[in-house]
């Protein structure tokens, strides 16, 4: 209390310094307001002044226009015509008369034409003489009598420029405009022009349209009234009257007169002259219009009264504010113990606010944690050091089958093997403290999954360790790496074999080689000799060896996979399997036992695809029997019925005669999962390594191929045996031995080109005995001469493929070009390059070595034919 | 068409007979049947004629604010309301003081002292003369006037520097012309014969004046004495007027020759319905006015100069 006692006397000194401060302020701002005052009354006035003598100076310029009407008016020839005539003598009834109408013509036309709006300006014009005659004169239409007022030439005088006048008295005053006029020198008169002053002074001196109180009078130098415009002031007459001739011009006189309820009131008033004139304009204005009806010494007066009542109310509210200001200091102290109060419940309400924004938020992250680990693609469980489950997420339990987790042990919930695995596995970590990775085969989900399990320590609290472990499945990547490992494999056998076949290629052209005399000079030499003898029989030999050899190569053309597919043919499908059961039995160990019961019969195939069918087959049987056991093939001709088919679970036939290929193994059999996927490609049950898993893909396609079917049938433990239906055909097989005599032959001329000597021998020497004209040639360089030279000289040529400098292919082509109709036969023991397709494009003929005479002779003549028209 | 059958036939028996003097003898009459249908059309027209025609031919000859020359005039417009009053076209023809008369009548007229003998016929030309033109008793023997339209009086102006001094008005016109007339003794006074200004109209030669006609126009009287070609000239008012105030201080008036004249149109003595009807004419355009706004158009003072004539 004391503080704001202490306070309050500061205030009331600071009050009292205010107060002599605000009457310091209060001082100045009156001798402003005084200042101001006195400046505006004065700019009042001055406008007034001004006013004033802008309506005077137009009245002047009005006065100047019309002196201006009179010099003109002097100006014209009609009256210095007229004295002119009067000068000669001439008479007023002879002549003078004319002249002089024409002066009032000229009169007549000053009266018409100035005006004021539509109001004359002049009432009469007249010449006056110096004897106070009028010569002639013009009245304007109604001017009446007023204008019709003395003149006195003495009075007017002489003078020499054109003025102003006031004339008559009192009541009858009026103005006029007149000029002397001079004939050669001499004053002979003046013209008069009188001025209707009334409807000047209306124009240019209008009364007031504003409710200002102001008046306006024009008087003479006398005071005489002319005119007056005084709207409502109409008790300032007596003051224009009587005091006008008194005013100084430029001063303002104040005058009070009888005001409207018997008041004296103060106006003010001022005198102007109009110039070149002998009038004045005098203003008339209400004081209190221009002074707003204070005075300066009054203001001062009245506002220093208003600072003394302003002080007095300050005093008052000073007071009053110090018992204001008392309670206001102990309601501010009770205030500021409520605000510390809300201040502190409004922290306490942010705590707790921030508190629950905490449980929120953690709520939050527990069910994103939640979220997260029900959704998580792996296996997540938490153990105590005790073995008991304290964890596990969604996946973990679906993936084992586990309904309820929490505080079981491994023993509970895996086979007694795999929860002891488990446990030495999670006490390891926990005893190691580190990350132990590992992969685990788990009984899960059906079946035995492999896991990559991750286990690791966790931190609860100070003392307690726990085990987390995350189980990632990878039995599908594992799935994948060994698909990948063995498609590997089956490329690098891929390769392998690419290689094989390559060199088989080049071994099988020289054996080709190799073989082609000798099977040709064999043939020719059983011709030559008679077929009882021993030599003969002993050449037989020599022929079925070098054939056997011939197929042989065939064969390993077969197995390289690099035979170029043949076009179907009609064949004895016995002699076929026969074949290749020889090859079979030469690649099977001979702990397997091959049985045959082979039935002839014709069928529409590529030997070739047939083959390789019959390996594939027997290879699997073999495989699946472990080396050891029966392979039993069997061919035989089967009627098919729709209940036949149905039987065999043969969908893809039609009812008909079918060639039976049935292949049966004493092997392991399959079980029925297996044997649904055999023929998927890649499907295998062979070692990683060992099987591309295509084989009987590429079967069940070579048979569909051939309009064929295959079936399966397979028990476990006993055996499978595989079924193949062909289409059986009725036609048979022209299998009656061929004898030279019998060859078809020719005369015609045939250049044989070959590099190799013994095999361009046995060719001439072959075609010889056919009876052809052979020219033989070992260089395809100088073949080609031979041809170019004498092209003419050629019916045929028969070329090998595979020489140096030129191929049989480049001869062909420049051949013909040389000669485009000249029939060739290409020879090849093999190439990659060379087809049927291929050589049918070239334009020649293809014939596989080692060919035999017959193969030969029949291709020349069919050559021939197709060439003849 | 006789006249040209009875041509016909004559040549045909000049054909027949071959004589010369038989031809001309019988050829005289046909002569005289010729001439006389040729005086058929050289007749004065009247007004039915006129209104048969359907125009007014109105004989001007340019003289001061009655035929201005340019079209207009005191008298062109008043016949142009005459023609219209008639219901007729407008046709001006334009003659000269000499032939004025002949082509108003049809024949050129000799006047010898009080008679008129007939010199000449020539082809009429108009229907009425509207020019200014003074009433005298000579011309009243030939043609006819209708109502005075406008008032004169010839008066002798004389150039600034002459030494004739203008009369004073006696306030007696014969004791003024008499006082006029006393001055002009061994006097050159120009004026122009068969016109108003005629100086033997005014018997000058008696007096003892040196008379000589101008052979000039009337518009050109005025700078002829100017230009000092004589001392003296004969002027009516009008003209008067207009000098004066063209050449202000260059011509004074001396006096009047003649008394107060009067004006009129002039009619063939055969047209007396045209006449009759332009009095009529006359009267109406002085009531209603129109006349006077004509007068104050072309002559604004001659209304102050005459004023018994014009606020009649």
């Amino acid at each position: 209390m004391k503080t704001d006692e202490r306070l309050l006397r500061k205030q009331n000194v600071s009050m009292v310094l205010f107060s002599l401060a605000l009457i310091g302020c209060i001082t100045i701002l009156l001798y402003i307001a005084y200042s101001s005052q006195q400046r505006i009354q004065t700019f009042a006035l001055d406008q007034l002044r001004q006013d004033a003598e802008k309506r005077a100076g137009a009245v002047s310029y009005f006065y100047l226009e019309r002196r201006n009407d009179l010099n003109s008016l002097a100006e014209q020839r009609a009256l210095s015509t007229f004295f002119e005539n009067q000068a000669l003598g001439m008479s007023m009834q002879y002549g003078l008369r004319d002249s002089l109408f024409a002066i009032s013509e000229q009169f007549e036309k000053l009266l018409d034409e100035k005006k004021l709006g539509a109001q004359r300006i002049f009432t009469r014009v007249l010449f006056l003489n110096t004897d106070g005659s009028i010569l002639t004169e013009s009245r304007a239409k109604g001017s009446g009598e007023a204008d019709a007022r003395p003149l006195s030439p003495p009075a007017l005088g002489e003078g020499t420029y054109p003025d102003i006048r006031l004339i008559g008295e009192r009541n009858e005053t009026g103005v006029i405009a007149t000029i002397p006029y001079y004939f050669k020198g001499k004053y002979v008169g003046r013209i008069i022009a009188f001025i209707a002053s009334d409807v000047v002074y209306d124009y240019l001196l209008q009364p007031q349209t504003s409710p200002s109180k102001r008046a306006l009078a024009v008087t003479g130098e006398k005071g005489q009234l002319l005119y007056s415009a005084l709207g409502p002031a109409q008790n300032v007459l007596h003051v224009i009257e009587n005091h006008s001739p008194e005013m100084i011009s430029g001063l303002t006189y104040h005058y009070g007169i009888p005001g409207e309820n018997g008041a004296n009131k103060e106006i003010i008033s001022l005198r102007t002259p109009i110039h070149d004139t002998p009038f004045y304009l005098v203003s008339i204005a209400p004081s209190e219009e221009i002074l707003s009806g204070l005075t300066p010494a009054k203001l001062l007066f009245f506002m220093a009264a208003v600072c003394l009542l302003i002080l007095c109310a300050m005093l008052l509210v000073t007071r009053i504010n110090s018992r204001k200001f008392l309670l206001q200091a102990r309601l501010s102290e009770a205030a500021r113990s409520q605000k510390a109060l809300e201040e502190k419940n409004e922290l306490l309400q942010k705590e707790i606010a921030e508190r629950l924004r905490a449980e929120e938020s953690l709520r939050n992250s527990q069910e994103l944690f939640s979220t997260f680990m029900s959704h998580l693609p792996a296996a997540v469980y938490m153990r105590d050091p005790e073995g008991r489950f304290l964890f596990a997420n969604r996946y973990c339990m679906e993936v084992f089958g586990w309904e309820d987790v929490i505080g079981k042990t491994a023993a509970e919930l895996f086979p007694p093997e795999q929860a002891e695995r488990m446990d030495s596995d999670d006490k390891m970590a926990l005893r190691q403290g580190k990350h132990v990775i590992n992969e685990t085969i788990s009984n899960a989900l059906g079946g035995e999954r492999v896991f990559e399990t991750r286990k690791f320590t966790v931190l609860a609290g100070r003392d307690t360790t726990l085990l987390g472990a995350v189980l990632l499945d990878i039995t599908e990547r594992r799935k994948a790496e060994a698909d990948k490992q063995r498609l590997e494999l089956q490329l690098r056998q891929s390769q392998k074999l690419e290689a094989i076949g390559t060199l088989a290629g080049g071994i099988a052209h020289d054996f080709n080689n190799i073989l082609s005399p000798i099977i040709g000079f064999t043939e020719m030499a059983l011709a030559d000799i008679p077929r009882t003898s021993q030599m003969s029989d002993n050449l037989e030999e020599v022929l079925k060896a070098a054939n056997r050899a011939r197929d042989l190569v065939k064969q390993i053309l077969f197995v390289s996979r690099y035979v170029p597919e043949q076009q179907r043919a009609a064949v004895d499908l016995s002699s076929v399997v026969s074949e290749a059961l020889k090859f079979l039995r030469a690649l099977l160990p001979t702990t397997i036992e091959i049985r045959r019961n082979l039935e002839k019969g014709v069928v529409l195939a590529d030997v070739t695809q047939i083959h390789r069918v019959l390996m594939n087959l027997c290879t699997n049987a073999a495989h699946a029997m472990n080396d050891r056991g029966i392979l039993d093939v069997q061919l035989s001709r089967v009627d098919l019925g729709k209940s036949d088919l149905a039987d065999r679970s043969i969908v893809d036939l039609r009812p008909g005669s079918y060639l039976e290929l049935c292949i049966s193994d004493t092997g392991s059999g399959m079980d029925t999962a297996t044997m649904e996927r055999i023929f998927d490609p890649y499907f295998t049950t062979k070692e990683v390594g060992k099987g591309s898993g295509l084989g009987l893909a590429v079967v069940r396609g070579i048979v569909k191929k051939h309009d064929g079917a295959i079936s399966v049938r397979s028990e476990q433990g006993k055996g499978t045996t595989f079924r193949v239906y062909l289409p059986l055909m009725e036609a048979s097989v022209d299998r009656t031995a061929d004898t030279v005599k019998a060859l078809p032959t020719g005369n015609e001329r045939v250049l044989l080109v070959d590099d190799e000597r013994v095999v361009a021998e046995m060719g001439k020497a072959v075609l010889d005995r056919l009876g052809y004209r052979v020219t033989t040639e070992t260089d395809s360089l100088r073949a080609l001469d031979i041809f170019r030279s004498r092209p003419d000289e050629f019916d045929l040529i028969i070329t090998d493929y595979t020489m140096p400098h030129l191929t049989g292919i480049d001869l062909s082509r420049e051949m013909h070009l040389i000669r485009p109709d000249i029939p060739i036969i290409l020879c090849t023991g093999y190439s990659q390059e060379v087809t049927l397709e291929s050589a049918a494009k070239l334009g020649v003929e293809l014939v596989m070595k080692p060919f035999a005479m017959k193969e030969i002779a029949v291709l020349i003549r069919e050559v021939f034919r197709k060439k003849r028209p | 068409m006789i006249a040209i059958s009875r041509m016909r036939a004559i040549l045909q028996f000049r054909r027949k007979t071959g004589s010369r003097w038989t031809i001309v003898a019988n050829a005289f009459p046909l002569c005289v049947v010729f001439l006389f249908s040729l005086a058929h059309f050289s007749h004065c027209a009247d007004l039915e004629e006129i209104q048969k025609r359907g125009v007014l031919l109105h004989l001007g000859v340019p003289y001061a604010n009655f035929v201005t020359g340019s079209g207009d005039g005191l008298d062109v417009e008043l016949m142009k309301l005459f023609a219209e009053h008639l219901g007729v076209g407008y046709q001006y023809v334009p003659s000269n003081w000499t032939d004025v008369i002949a082509d108003l009548t049809g024949k050129r007229f000799s006047f010898e002292g009080e008679s008129v003998r007939v010199v000449a016929e020539v082809p009429v030309r108009g229907d009425v003369i509207a020019s200014g033109m003074t009433i005298l008793p000579q011309r009243r023997k030939v043609i006819s006037f209708g109502t005075p339209t406008f008032p004169t009086q010839v008066w002798l102006v004389a150039r600034h520097d002459s030494s004739l001094s203008p009369i004073l008005p006696s306030g007696d016109m014969v004791r003024d012309i008499a006082s006029v007339k006393s001055q002009l003794k061994g006097r050159d006074v120009l004026g122009i014969a068969d016109t108003c200004i005629d100086p033997d109209l005014y018997h000058l030669k008696d007096i003892g004046a040196r008379t000589r006609c101008f052979t000039g126009k009337l518009n050109e009287l005025a700078p002829a004495i100017i230009n000092g070609e004589a001392e003296l000239t004969l002027l009516d008012v009008a003209d008067s007027i207009i000098a004066l105030e063209k050449w202000p201080g260059k011509l004074k008036v001396i006096g009047p020759i003649s008394p107060v004249q009067d004006m009129s149109c002039a009619f063939s003595p055969e047209a007396d319905r045209l006449r009759q009807s332009f009095n009529t004419f006359f009267d109406q355009i002085r009531r209603d006015g129109t006349y006077s706004r004509l007068v104050r158009k072309y002559y604004p003072t001659a209304p102050a100069h005459f004023p018994e004539f014009f606020e009649k």
